[in-house]
């Protein structure tokens, strides 16, 4: 009998199929491609303390096997998502985790003293590594101090489940997870994406209007895994994995390399069910086989 | 919306650029107004992994053609595919034009690969039996593409053939026939195309609806790729879920 659950804290996750934040709206956009109650979590777009417009356009520019954006944290607001979209994203059988992001280290801790009482969030994706905006993101999670600084602030905040969500542009990313987990993260997430460009030769322009971009899709699978082996050998809290994965025998290799859960991305905006697919999937490699938990292949890279 | 597999009957060029590509959905037909577009996954096995936005250019029985251009890998390899084989389309997306009745005539103008969602759009009028009169520009007379079931005034660039200027200025040299009545116009074409048009509708009371274009990835308003700024609020729109028709005086261009 396959048995695809974890646990993270005190939460039973169904299976380890997540949303990787931006990449699944609020989180039932979908609906209408499949059941979203079937996923182990939904992990919605980032949500920071006031409405942001996002960056200019163009956001969007596709490179061979993947894609550079530049969206800006584009959202309603902590308040917003509260009274708009948490209600009905609340009515899934699956556990919420909402991703939080602040231009300082109060705007966390604001978001999620804001939303700490409502009980069909189990947790929180903190995200240190957007590379698309000036202050936040990235100025947080490429530095050790400022990274410990804000797990150690909203650690304060609640006891729900804590994921530290590292960027892949920093020199020993597993470094920033040790830090995280120092700090009391009850996991952590890797990656986001890589800072990557695009040029127009002929005009000898940036396709991109913030010039850098966050670079994803499959093509960004290799540094992934690499990143998450590197963690995973120091790292005693779960990993949740992410970086390209489009394929059930890509989650198997992010499981293999030490990841016990994974999110799926850029992968949602060519196929959206493609988490349902992937699902099923799994379940059915983990028949096929006869691997019967997680544990039994959480880690088991054979060097 | 529904994401599914349509074989391809028909692939072949209206002009030098402008290509035609027919494929069956059932579906398509059933739920499809002019204006939508469709997302499409033109292959699996090229390092283009993210779908291709185009309007829905015409429906008839149960066979749903797209107008395109050639513009980079991935309609590169769509002008590659051959009737029976299969694209991956998602759609109908976004929203179409809104028809209402409260004009005595409808303008439709087109630049280029814009004249794309028209011929359904028109299709939609004569069934309706509204009153329209059409007007198409092109580059030259290469790209021009003609069609049987309709006529429209035209325009080259550069006078190869019909009116010599765009079709922004073909429209001007008509306008006086519209001033003081009840009419709206559909555009669709270059940004600057409709940028010049915005101009003429600042000057007059016309009702302006556009369909835009934009980069974008999901078509479904999951991945924020597409946004356009509002005229009245500090606010974007996407194009994809808001759009791709919009009245002028919401947004900018």
């Amino acid at each position: 009998m396959v048995d695809l659950s974890l646990k993270i804290k005190t939460t039973t996750f169904k299976n380890p199929i997540m949303t990787a934040s931006g990449t699944f709206g609020y989180g039932d956009e979908c609906k209408d491609f499949f059941d979203i109650s079937i996923l182990g979590a939904i992990i919605t777009k980032s949500i920071s303390l006031l409405p942001r417009t996002g960056n200019k356009p163009p956001r969007i520019y596709e490179v061979n096997s993947g894609m550079l954006n530049s969206i800006g944290l584009a959202n309603v607001g902590v308040e917003k998502f509260i009274t708009d979209k948490l209600p009905s994203i609340s009515k899934y059988s699956t556990n919420i985790i909402v991703n939080v992001v602040g231009n300082t280290i109060e705007e966390y801790e604001k978001v999620i003293e804001r939303l700490d009482d409502y009980e069909s969030i189990c947790g929180y994706e903190v995200n240190i590594s957007c590379p698309n905006v000036k202050e936040g993101g990235l100025q947080f999670g490429t530095s050790l101090k400022m990274t410990e600084q804000v797990v150690k602030s909203v650690r304060k905040k609640t006891n729900k489940i804590l994921i530290i969500k590292l960027t892949p542009n920093v020199t020993k990313i597993s470094d920033f997870a040790l830090a995280a987990e120092y700090e009391g993260a009850e996991a952590v997430s890797l990656v986001n994406t890589f800072v990557g460009m695009a040029v127009d030769h002929k005009k000898r322009k940036p396709y991109l209007s913030t010039i850098t971009g966050g670079f994803s899709g499959p093509a960004i699978k290799p540094m992934a895994l690499a990143k998450i082996y590197e963690v995973y050998k120091v790292l005693s809290i779960p990993i949740i994995g992410l970086g390209g994965i489009m394929s059930v025998e890509d989650v198997i290799e992010f499981f293999l390399v030490g990841a016990s859960a994974v999110e799926i991305g850029t992968a949602n905006f060519i196929y959206p069910d493609t988490c349902e697919k992937i699902i099923n999937g799994l379940y059915r490699y983990f028949e096929v086989n006869k691997i019967n938990t997680l544990k039994d292949i959480i880690g088991q890279l054979q060097t | 919306m529904k994401d599914e597999k349509c074989i391809i009957t028909e692939l072949k060029k209206l002009s030098h650029t402008i290509y035609s590509l027919k494929f069956q959905s059932n579906y398509l037909m059933i739920n499809s107004i002019p204006g939508q577009f469709l997302n499409i996954k033109i292959d699996n096995t090229s390092p283009q992994i993210l779908r291709r936005p185009f309007s829905i250019s015409d429906i008839k029985n149960n066979e749903i053609e797209i107008l395109f251009n050639v513009v980079g890998k991935g309609t590169a390899s769509l002008a590659m595919k051959k009737e029976g084989e299969y694209i991956d389309v998602l759609g109908p997306l976004g929203n179409g034009f809104k028809l209402n009745n409260d004009y005595e005539k409808f303008i439709i103008l087109g630049g280029g690969i814009g004249i794309a969602p028209f011929p359904f759009l028109i299709r939609k009028l004569n069934e309706k039996k509204i009153k329209y009169d059409i007007f198409f520009g092109f580059r030259n007379v290469n790209d021009v593409v003609k069609f049987k079931e309709f006529h429209y005034e035209l325009s080259t660039d550069d006078g190869s053939l019909g009116f010599k200027g765009n079709v922004i200025e073909l429209f001007l040299s008509r306008l006086d026939i519209y001033k003081d009545r009840r009419v709206k116009i559909f555009a669709c074409g270059p940004n600057k195309m409709l940028k010049n048009l915005e101009k003429i509708y600042q000057n007059n009371d016309f009702d302006v609806e556009v369909s835009i274009e934009s980069y974008m990835a999901c078509g479904i308003g999951i991945c924020q790729g597409c946004p356009v700024q509002s005229r009245n609020e500090n606010k974007n729109y996407l194009v994809c879920k808001d759009g791709p028709c919009f009245n002028l005086k919401d947004i900018i261009l």
